[in-house]
């Protein structure tokens, strides 16, 4: 049974691409596009990375497809959007050779995972039991601190390179309506995330991004008037103390312990736990800045 | 290791300072920039008196953890970024960005500036400080977009095409780059450093091996994979220019020249393809240069040609356990990267004072030459490789140790380069040089600059490091192999 439920999903996922590749129209082709990231994500599952699938699902299809389309309706003019036969078929060839020079790469390695074992063995030391958590915020903290600098430069470049802002169609109305079941709820599942990251798949990434698809509601609803450079200027606050907090964090680590990112013996859970729930606000307010564009206006 | 977590860190926190309040950023971006010479001149000074440093941080060891690693090549390198920013930050202070068109313009690009290139140096001093392959991923995803943003910083139609095709050209760098690590992780398990010699037994880790240096060919911009770069270079703000020619395709190289020197003797397939690459790049760069029609663009390709020229000395260097060849390239590298952000920031100074950058137009006789194009005839002397530069000494070490493996094609292929190079830059420095009847009587000189002092700082320290060469081969002779 599970077995068919594999192949579906393996057809599924390269039907929808196929989907996507060759759709005609633009807001079809990010459509085909989202639904190939929740196939993905329940495939995240299937392989038992119940962490992956919860971040494919909430970035990679969710929030990826929400700017995706949001672009996609800044683009007036519609391209071609299949180039000429031969260059399909190129690019077909060389998708082809990559993915088979991988397959036999990977299936002539020996399956002996030799990180695990390791995270395994110091896992009571890190203050978490979920070992996903404890190498993002503990063991390998110094990376994800590089990744929130990747978001924040992100920011930047939102914030400076003009970018036109997004005056939502009138929904209709059921739109408020729906906004104020999912907002409610997006923060209830992302506190839970946040939460539960310690010692079940969850954390910073998915709760900031759970977060941020409320956020999204509240934006497309009216709601949240971002114009208003107060509001604005809290937004943005709010996103650039991901960097800020972490960075301190990790200067404050260095001072008492003597070891950047170091937390002190007995207080790791805390250190983690607070530094993700900033990060999940940080996380939040940036992805709801990258879809909303610049808000607040260039000083004199 | 205090040095160390100042200059992965400080910039850092200086960018978010900066992004906060951006009338304060170029003061935030000014004190990081002091601070992080300050810095990297000190850990320099302690690696001389004690040796190779090592950090793991949150006291986790490689391969659970990741380590922060200074030695000689990582101090060499954080100096020069370090020289080189402090020229960039003064250029940025004292003049904006060129072309500001209104003021929102001129304060949108200050206000962009700062936080972008300060998170640039942060990604390099992370880079060259790391120790772990995944963390180096992360820190060019940092270099990457902040590159991206400052060659999109003037929001001109050209400078916005070119950074997106550098944005895609650099997103496919990153994921060969990536697929390369996981397949290394695949291999042997483990992701640091010290897992390189350990690919180099297995197909898959060759295979690995090969993937991350296809990524960091696309981000250094090696020929042929050079397509996105002349545009970008050239259509960026001097400032940024800057950056982007002398230290953001450092990172790549830097990476290159580690993984050989970690990987020892097993690689002589990659690095022959390096060096034909190399030499291929040398003179393709070299010919589009001498064909180039603006200025700018022929300092772009230029740097085609120089990538080409370390390049090659990365590939032809022997094993690095019993020949010193490869510090030929890490030299090569640092006078690169002060004579190239040199001859930015003086082109850049030229072009604001005639108004365009058009080599044909250079011979203007109302106009005497003026320090920004004593400061380019310095940097080119340096590029060339004339005694007494910085890169003299590279290509002699470079030459010498070619010499005695009687490698004459390869000589012949570095002197051919080398010409090709006085030649293309004769195009400018010719026109520099012109006086007499060429310059009616009244014609004006340029005013000083804060400008002027930046390039012409960066060109005499190119020339002076010729003459104190041996600081930065002591630093490299006492790398740990």
């Amino acid at each position: 049974m599970t077995q068919l439920f594999d192949a579906l999903l393996a057809v599924g996922i390269v039907g929808v691409a196929v989907a996507a590749l060759f759709a005609n129209d633009r807001f079809a082709a990010v459509g085909a596009f989202m639904v190939m990231g929740f196939l993905v994500a329940l495939s995240w599952v299937r392989l038992g990375a119940p962490d992956v699938a919860l971040a494919e699902a909430a970035i990679g299809a969710g929030l990826t497809g929400a700017l995706l389309l949001r672009s996609a309706r800044r683009l007036r003019v519609e391209p071609k959007m299949c180039q000429s036969r031969w260059s399909v078929a190129a690019s077909g060839l060389i998708s082809i050779g990559f993915a088979g020079l991988l397959y036999a790469a990977i299936t002539s390695v020996p399956t002996v995972p030799a990180y695990p074992p390791l995270v395994a063995e110091r896992l009571g030391e890190s203050g978490v039991s979920n070992p996903v958590t404890a190498v993002l915020l503990n063991f390998r903290a110094w990376d994800t601190l590089l990744e929130i600098a990747v978001l924040f430069v992100a920011l930047v470049l939102v914030i400076v390179v003009p970018v036109s802002r997004v005056r939502p169609a009138p929904l209709g109305e059921m739109v408020v309506p729906f906004a104020k079941v999912v907002v409610p709820l997006s923060v209830l599942i992302s506190g839970h995330l946040l939460w539960q990251g310690a010692d079940a798949p969850g954390g910073a990434f998915q709760a900031g991004a759970v977060l941020a698809g409320g956020g999204l509601a509240l934006v497309l609803a009216g709601a949240m008037r971002l114009k208003k450079p107060l509001q604005g200027g809290i937004l943005r606050a709010t996103a650039l103390s991901g960097l800020a907090v972490f960075g301190a964090a990790a200067v404050a680590t260095a001072a008492l312990t003597g070891h950047l990112l170091g937390y002190p013996d007995g207080q790791a859970k805390i250190w983690i736990l607070g530094i993700e729930a900033v990060l999940t606000l940080a996380i939040a307010a940036t992805l709801v800045l990258l879809f909303h564009g610049s808000v607040r206006r260039v000083p004199k | 290791m205090t040095e160390a977590y100042v200059l992965a860190l400080l910039p850092f926190l200086a960018a978010v300072g900066a992004a906060a309040t951006p009338r304060m950023a170029a003061i935030w971006g000014l004190c990081a920039t002091l601070i992080n010479l300050g810095a990297s001149i000190l850990l320099a000074a302690r690696i001389l008196s004690g040796g190779d440093m090592r950090a793991d941080l949150g006291d986790w060891p490689a391969p659970l953890g990741i380590s922060l690693v200074a030695d000689g090549l990582a101090a060499v390198m954080l100096s020069m970024t370090a020289i080189v920013a402090t020229a960039v930050a003064l250029q940025a202070m004292s003049w904006g960005l060129v072309q500001p068109r209104g003021g929102q313009q001129r304060s949108r690009l200050q206000a962009g500036f700062w936080p972008l290139w300060l998170a640039t140096l942060g990604a390099l001093n992370a880079l060259f400080l790391s120790g772990d392959l995944f963390n180096i991923y992360v820190t060019f995803e940092i270099l990457g977009l902040s590159a991206v943003g400052l060659t999109a910083l003037t929001g001109s139609r050209n400078s916005l095409r070119a950074a997106f095709d550098y944005l895609a050209a650099g997103l496919a760098g990153s994921l060969v780059f990536l697929l390369g690590v996981a397949l290394a992780y695949a291999a042997v398990g483990r992701v640091d450093l010290a897992a390189v010699p350990a690919l180099v037994d297995t197909a898959t880790g060759r295979l690995a091996l090969g993937l991350i240096f296809a990524g960091l060919a696309v981000k250094a911009a090696l020929f042929p994979l050079h397509f996105w770069m002349p545009a970008a270079h050239s259509s960026a703000a001097p400032a940024a220019s800057a950056v982007l020619s002398a230290l953001v395709v450092k990172g790549a190289l830097y990476l290159a020249l580690r993984i050989t020197i970690e990987a020892g003797a097993g690689i002589e397939v990659l690095r022959i393809a390096l060096a034909v690459l190399g030499a291929a790049g040398m003179l393709w760069g070299s010919w589009m240069a001498l064909r180039a029609e603006r200025l700018k663009l022929l300092v772009a390709y230029s740097t085609v040609a120089q990538i080409g020229l370390i390049t090659l000395a990365i590939g032809v260097a022997d094993d690095p356990s019993t020949s010193a060849m490869w510090q030929a390239a890490a030299l090569l590298m640092l006078s690169h990267a002060l004579a190239k952000a040199a001859m930015f920031l003086a082109v850049g100074r030229i072009a604001e004072e005639l108004g365009h950058d058009r080599i044909s137009g250079l011979n203007r006789t109302d106009l005497r030459p003026g320090v920004a194009e004593f400061a380019f005839a310095i940097a080119a002397v340096s590029l060339i490789g004339l005694p007494p530069t910085a890169g003299f000494i590279g290509k002699w070490l470079l030459i010498d140790g070619l010499i005695d493996r009687g490698a004459w094609v390869w000589i012949a292929l570095l002197l051919g380069g080398t010409a090709l190079s006085a030649a293309y830059l004769s195009r400018v420095v010719s026109r520099c040089l012109r006086g007499g009847p060429h310059v009616a009587p009244g014609a004006r000189r340029p005013e000083w600059r804060t400008g002027d002092v930046a390039a012409l700082g960066l060109a005499t320290t190119a020339l002076a490091l010729g003459l104190g060469s041996a600081l930065p081969l002591t630093l490299l002779n006492g790398t740990a192999l």
